[in-house]
């Protein structure tokens, strides 16, 4: 017996058996996914919804008339909706749901869909919201598999094991990967764009190639893809700074030798903007102009509000550390230990192997790639700077934790060093206590149980109202409304009062979403969640009923709705573990029975 | 040295172990803790069962308000936070507690006056001290106010009241003197939304022959909203009875709490007064500023 588990070797069984169990996690997290729909339209979903229904009629223009779907006019009336963001996760939704969507075929209905009609279904396999989802879902799970394959190839394949599973058992994270929003897509092109770069570094263009692709890719999908370049440059400079220096050729002559410049900058350089071009119609006649429209609107991006320790954040300076404690106490505990672990154990392997570029402590993977120098240099500064671009406090904070999310899984891989540090010591323990290889593997699988359990628990109980999780040692959901936090997550919490709302409303009835968007009653409507004669108002003068998503911005108008209908405490509330999300408010039957 | 070193990577590997199987029980604790419906159900109708008109329902904490539906018909504290004054003017308030809390935190001389537990939320009822009586709600008596906007050159009386506010001329989303709700320092609270004018011309409020008791009770401050937008400049308000000044503070944009003075007018008690409020600034950006007040006949005030 010893204490190290043995490494496979790229292609043996053992290797495959590993690499299996990572399409396993992948596979899994699907099904999960699958299982876990029952999560609001947010805001911003609602959007994207309405978006992917114009861009996929752009397809039937070209079946229809192939000339005319590439004139500007047709480009411009269907690419017209949010083209403040690349069209592709957008159009992915959007032909998810042609091609699996069922529509509601009900005349009565037809002016929920654009242009007044629904397209007829082709194989209306699932609910439109679903298909529209889908993409998203199963760019989820291959980052899970991404996270696995780049843990396996640069440290071992437990450690990818481990590190996916993290990734896959963060509440908010797992929230966000149900939504056909960009937030997860771009973290799985981040990763995807990243792993390929850091592959590329060992040579061939085949993964330069990659590199360019996946970063276009990438580009396409958000514009977080836009600081990557920085990443890898910074990544450059600290790994191959020691091959600048001055040089004396034989015949004397002087000359400065610099460090060779990576083939996937060539491909970055070259490949991405013809893909980013391609894919985003909006660019094609008048790219310049509409790539300065579109940099010139995040930069000067508007201010949301973010409630934070009592504080309502809405203009700057925010607070710089904001990015840094809501990953503290949004990600569970055990997780960021393990990191903690993880990269403690890579910096003393790293200072071991000083002078000799090897990370002695830490098991190669089957490349033999921890051996270099950079590995951690290259996750920390992938987890690092979308932290820090947030951290900056003149950066909107918008009070989720999305928007530093591609940095999020670097940790996640730091955690799977960690894990497999401690079970490999579980395994190490076992072995010097001179219990059997069975018993040793007890021990390794009731290690792995403990570390798994809370997260798993953490993120599939809640999980409707998953982006509004806190750990538990932070006082987990009760920090909300304990600290004084960021609650309800804009505007899906309205899903959890549809079913109050169709039972309780009378015929006819007046409903005032209020921080639920348009876009996302109409889809609340369509797929049949909401009943068809309810209408939907935003004025709760005229309603019956008020759906108050509990936001501190929002608690004035709450007052006066109270006051307006006369009454002081809500008929419904939506909680999650006992902190009201969204309060109902009934307006009194009027004398004569009206309301 | 290499056994001990092994050790103490073994006792890590372990602690980080203990660590994650602390937290899931601590993660089921605090699960475990939160009432459901049915727990509502209960202490409501225990509440529900002996409640007089005039009694008030607070929760602790404050913020763990789930129950609040089967309070309906009942007066509920409803913020994020108790205000202890208004909270004071009740004879009796039942306080729900919940979330693992079984002492509620009141004001001290709070009386226990009986205590229930039918499940997860505890149900404990207090009989509030004698503060004396409020003799004069000067919101309740918005009415009677004579708003006046004070221009270097003349006065301009407000003769439009409607919905509780005074506004001069045509009614105004925000430039009125009279009753709004608007969060203030952690609790939503009814005030008198008093927004001052720009160019320091100051904004009169003014209470005539009022009867006075022994304490003039003031609370002021901004609206979360003033807090947030940070703009305008800071705000004088003067407070005087009859021709005697008896408060003034420069409110800054720092200040950003809901504060109390208490000005004893014992001397005058018994007499008629008018009692008038000004509010001025130089420049009137986003300066949302409220205020309320009563007069007491008993000089032991709420908390």
């Amino acid at each position: 017996m010893t204490s190290e588990v043995p490494r496979p070797s790229p292609g043996t069984p053992r290797s495959r058996a590993w690499d299996a169990a990572g399409v396993a996690l992948a596979v899994i997290h699907f099904g999960l996914l699958a299982a876990t729909l029952d999560i609001g339209f947010p805001r911003d979903e609602g959007f994207y919804f309405s978006a992917a229904e114009q861009y996929s009629r752009w397809v039937d223009d070209l079946v229809e008339d192939p000339a005319n779907a590439f004139r500007r006019e047709t480009i411009d009336r269907r690419f017209a909706a949010n083209p403040e963001h690349p069209a592709l996760p957008k159009f992915l939704f959007g032909l998810s749901w042609r091609f699996f969507g069922r529509m509601d075929q009900d005349p009565a209905n037809r002016f929920w869909y654009d242009g007044g009609r629904p397209p007829e279904p082709i194989l209306g396999w699932l609910d439109e919201s679903t298909a529209m989802r889908l993409p998203a879902l199963l760019l989820a799970s291959f980052l899970v598999y991404l996270v696995y394959r780049f843990g396996a190839v640069f440290f071992n394949p437990l450690a990818g094991l481990a590190a996916a599973a993290a990734w896959a058992l963060m509440p908010h994270a797992f929230w966000h990967s149900h939504l056909a929003c960009f937030d997860v897509p771009v973290t799985a092109m981040w990763f995807w764009t990243a792993y390929c770069y850091l592959r590329a570094e060992t040579g061939g263009w085949r993964w330069a190639v990659w590199t360019g692709l996946a970063w276009g890719l990438a580009l396409s999908t958000k514009h977080n893809a836009w600081f990557l370049p920085a990443v890898f440059f910074l990544h450059f400079l600290g790994t191959r700074v020691r091959e600048v220096g001055i040089t004396r050729g034989p015949d004397g002559r002087v000359g400065v030798r610099l460090p060779s410049i990576p083939a996937a900058w060539i491909a970055m350089l070259v490949l991405s903007p013809v893909v980013f071009y391609a894919l985003w119609p909006k660019l094609w006649f008048d790219p310049i102009g509409h790539l300065k429209w579109y940099i010139a609107r995040h930069a000067e991006h508007e201010y949301y509000w973010a409630y934070y320790f009592g504080t309502l954040y809405t203009k700057p300076p925010f607070p710089v550390a904001f990015p840094f404690v809501m990953s503290l106490v949004t990600i569970p505990a055990p997780t960021t230990l393990l990191a903690a672990v993880g990269l403690g154990r890579l910096v003393v392997g790293r200072l071991r192997g000083c002078g000799e570029a090897r990370i002695s402590s830490v098991p190669s993977g089957p490349h033999g790639e921890a051996a270099r120098p950079g590995v951690l240099w290259f996750v920390f500064l992938n987890f690092f700077v979308p932290f820090a671009i947030i951290a900056h406090p003149r950066v909107p904070i918008f009070g989720g934790t999305k928007h530093w999310m591609h940095g999020v899984p670097f940790l996640a891989l730091l955690a799977g060093v960690g894990a497999d540090w401690v079970l490999r010591e579980v395994w190490g323990l076992a072995s010097r206590l001179r219990a059997g290889r069975r018993a040793a593997g007890l021990a390794v699988a009731v290690g792995c149980a403990i570390l798994v359990a809370p997260l798993a628990l953490d993120t599939l109980r809640g999980h409707t109202n998953g982006s509004t999780y806190y750990q538990a040692f932070a006082g987990g959901f009760g920090a909300m409304g304990e600290h004084r936090m960021q609650r309800e997550f804009w505007g899906n919490t309205a899903f959890s009062a549809l079913d109050f709302v169709n039972r309780e409303a009378p015929p006819g009835a007046r409903v005032d979403f209020h921080d639920t968007a348009w876009d996302s009653v109409r889809m609340y409507r369509r797929t049949g969640r909401l009943r068809a004669d309810i209408v939907p108002v935003w004025d709760y003068k005229q309603a019956d009923f008020y759906l108050f998503h509990w936001h501190k911005e929002f608690l004035d108008l709450e007052a006066e709705v109270k006051r307006d209908f006369g009454v002081q405490v809500p008929a419904h509330v939506v909680a999650q573990d006992g902190v009201p999300l969204l309060n109902v408010y009934r307006r009194p039957p009027r004398a004569g029975g009206r309301r | 040295m290499t056994g001990r070193v092994s050790l103490a990577r073994a006792v890590g590997a372990v602690a980080v172990l203990a660590f994650s199987g602390a937290y899931l029980a601590w993660d089921l604790a605090l699960a475990a803790r939160v009432p459901d419906l049915a727990d509502w159900l209960a202490a409501a109708e225990v509440v529900r069962a002996e409640y007089r008109d005039g009694d008030l329902v607070v929760f602790d904490p404050p913020w763990a308000q789930e129950g609040a539906p089967f309070l309906a018909g009942m007066d509920v504290v409803t913020s994020e936070t108790v205000d202890w004054y208004e909270v004071g003017k009740r004879r009796r308030i039942w306080v729900l507690t919940s979330m693992g809390r079984t002492d509620p935190v009141v004001p001290a001389g709070y009386a226990p006056d009986g205590s229930w537990r039918p499940g997860r939320v505890g149900v404990q009822r207090f009989l509030v001290p004698d503060h004396g009586r409020v003799t004069y709600d000067f919101l309740a008596h918005i009415r009677d106010a004579r708003v006046t906007h004070v221009h270097p050159d003349r006065r301009e009386e407000c003769r439009t009241f409607r919905d509780g506010r005074w506004t001069c001329g045509p009614e105004h989303p925000w430039q009125f003197v009279g009753r709004q709700d608007r969060d203030i320092a952690g609790a939503v609270r009814e005030v008198i939304w008093a927004h001052p004018l720009n160019g320091n011309r100051p904004i009169e409020i003014r209470y005539p022959s009022v009867e006075m008791a022994r304490t003039l009770v003031i609370h002021y401050g901004w609206t979360q909203r003033a807090v947030e937008a940070g703009l305008g400049a800071p705000v004088t308000f003067r407070v005087r009875v009859g021709d005697r000044p008896v408060f003034e503070r420069v409110l800054r944009h720092e200040d950003t709490e809901w504060y109390e003075q208490r000005v004893d007018v014992s001397d005058l008690q018994g007499h008629r007064e008018d009692v008038v409020f000004t509010v001025s600034t130089p420049d009137y950006q986003n300066r949302q500023f409220c205020f309320t007040a009563d007069l007491w006949d008993d000089g032991s005030l709420p908390n």
